[in-house]
C-alpha cells in the first residue's frame, strides 16, 4: 500500500492546478491522528495519576514525620510535675497527667524565650473530632493557662481515628520478656513509663496504623503494682 | 521526510508509528519508575520508623537491666515481615572513660533494603550474645 494521492487532477483541483487530498487520504490521516491522541491521552492520564499519588503519599509521609517528631520532642522533656497526686485536684486545679487510649497528657520542659530558659508546659494529644475534623490534635499550655483557659488545639495528623497504647512492665522472672499491658500505673509517686508503644489508627481502612515506640528519658521501668491492670 | 506534492510511503508511516510507539514506551517506563521510587521511599520510611522504635525499646529496657538475650528477632503484627538484629563492638576508650560499645541495629525485610542505626551504650548493658 502506498499512500499516494489518488485521482490525479480528477477531483479536488485547487487554484493554480494544485491537487488536494482525497477523502480516503483524509480518513486515513484522521484515523492515525485519532490513534495517536488516544495513546497520548492514556499516557497523560497515567502521568496525572502518578503525580497525584506521589504528591499525596509524600504529603502524608511528611505529616507523619512532623507529628512523630513533635511527639518525640514533647516526650523528651517529660517530667513528674508533682509526686503528690493531690496537687492535681486542689484549687486552682492543674490538669492531672494521663496516659491512656483516650488522651495523652503530661508535663514537659520546653526551651522558651531569648535566654532559652526551660518553661513548664502541659501537653495534650488526643484523637477526636474537633471543628468537624477527625484527627490527632495537640494542645500546649503553660501551667497558668492550663488552670483557667481552654487550650487552643492544632491539628497534627488528619484522619487519625483513635489511639492505642501499651506499656512495658518488668516481669517477676528477669529471664522472661517484658510484660505489655494496656494501662499505666503511675504508683504513689506519679511515675512516668520509660517508654511505651503508641498506635495511631486511621479512619481510612486502606491506611495501616502507625506504630511507634516512644521513649521518656525521665520515666521508669518497673513491675506492675496494680493487679487490675 | 516531507516531500512536496507526494503522499507518505508505507515505510514512512510505519517508521513514524514506531517512533511514536517507542516514545510512549519510554514515557510508560518513566511513570512506572516514579511509582517504584515512591514505593521505595515508603518502604525506607517504614524501616527507619521500626529501627527508631526498636532502638528506643532496647535502650529503655537495657537501662533497667532487662536486655533481650538474643540479638535478633522479628516485629509483631502488622510488621511480621520485618526482622531486626543487633551487633555490638567494643569502643576504643580514652583513659578514664567508662567502657562503652557501639551497638548497630539493622532492620530488614526479605527482598527489600536494610536500614542500620548505631548508638553508643555502656558496655555493662550488652549481653555476650551481641558481640
Amino acid at each position: 500500500m502506498v499512500l499516494r494521492k489518488l485521482g490525479h487532477g480528477a477531483r479536488g483541483t485547487g487554484r493554480g492546478g494544485e491537487r488536494g487530498f482525497t477523502f480516503v487520504e483524509l480518513l486515513v490521516a484522521a484515523a492515525m491522528v485519532a490513534v495517536l491522541f488516544v495513546g497520548l491521552a492514556g499516557h497523560l492520564q497515567g502521568g496525572i495519576m502518578v503525580w497525584q499519588r506521589v504528591t499525596t503519599t509524600t504529603q502524608a509521609l511528611q505529616r507523619e514525620r512532623v507529628a512523630v517528631q513533635r511527639l518525640t520532642r514533647d516526650l523528651a522533656g517529660a517530667f513528674v510535675y508533682s509526686a503528690n497526686a493531690a496537687t492535681y485536684g486542689v484549687s486552682p486545679k492543674v490538669p492531672s497527667p494521663e496516659l491512656s487510649a483516650g488522651r495523652l497528657r503530661w508535663y514537659t520542659i520546653e526551651p522558651s524565650g531569648p535566654a532559652r530558659r526551660g518553661q513548664v508546659r502541659v501537653v495534650t494529644y488526643s484523637c477526636e473530632r474537633l471543628q468537624s475534623q477527625v484527627g490527632l490534635w495537640r494542645a500546649s499550655q503553660t501551667v497558668a493557662q492550663a488552670r483557667d483557659e481552654e487550650p487552643v488545639r492544632e491539628l497534627l495528623l488528619p484522619d487519625c481515628d483513635s489511639l492505642g497504647v501499651s506499656f512495658p512492665y518488668l516481669p517477676e522472672d528477669a529471664s522472661q520478656p517484658l510484660r505489655w499491658l494496656p494501662g499505666w500505673d503511675p504508683g504513689a509517686s506519679q511515675d512516668l513509663p520509660r517508654f511505651f508503644e503508641l498506635e495511631l489508627r486511621r479512619a481510612a481502612v486502606s491506611k495501616p496504623p502507625i506504630r511507634l515506640m516512644l521513649a521518656l528519658p525521665a520515666g521508669l521501668l518497673k513491675p506492675p503494682q496494680d493487679a487490675a491492670l | 521526510m516531507l516531500r512536496s506534492r507526494q503522499g507518505l510511503l508505507l515505510v514512512e508511516a510505519v517508521l513514524s508509528a514506531v517512533l511514536i510507539g517507542v516514545g510512549l514506551i519510554f514515557i510508560s517506563r518513566g511513570l512506572g519508575g516514579q511509582l517504584q521510587a515512591l514505593a521505595r521511599v515508603t518502604e525506607q520510611d517504614r524501616l527507619i520508623a521500626l529501627a527508631n522504635s526498636k532502638l528506643a525499646e532496647l535502650e529503655g529496657a537495657m537501662a533497667f537491666g532487662h536486655a533481650p538475650l538474643s540479638g535478633q528477632g522479628s516485629f509483631g503484627a502488622p510488621d511480621e515481615a520485618y526482622r531486626w538484629a543487633v551487633r555490638a563492638v567494643p569502643r576504643q576508650e580514652e583513659e578514664g572513660e567508662p567502657p562503652a560499645c557501639e551497638v548497630t541495629l539493622s532492620v530488614s525485610r526479605e527482598g527489600a533494603s536494610t536500614v542500620s542505626m548505631t548508638a553508643v551504650w555502656p558496655a555493662e548493658w550488652i549481653p555476650p550474645a551481641w558481640f
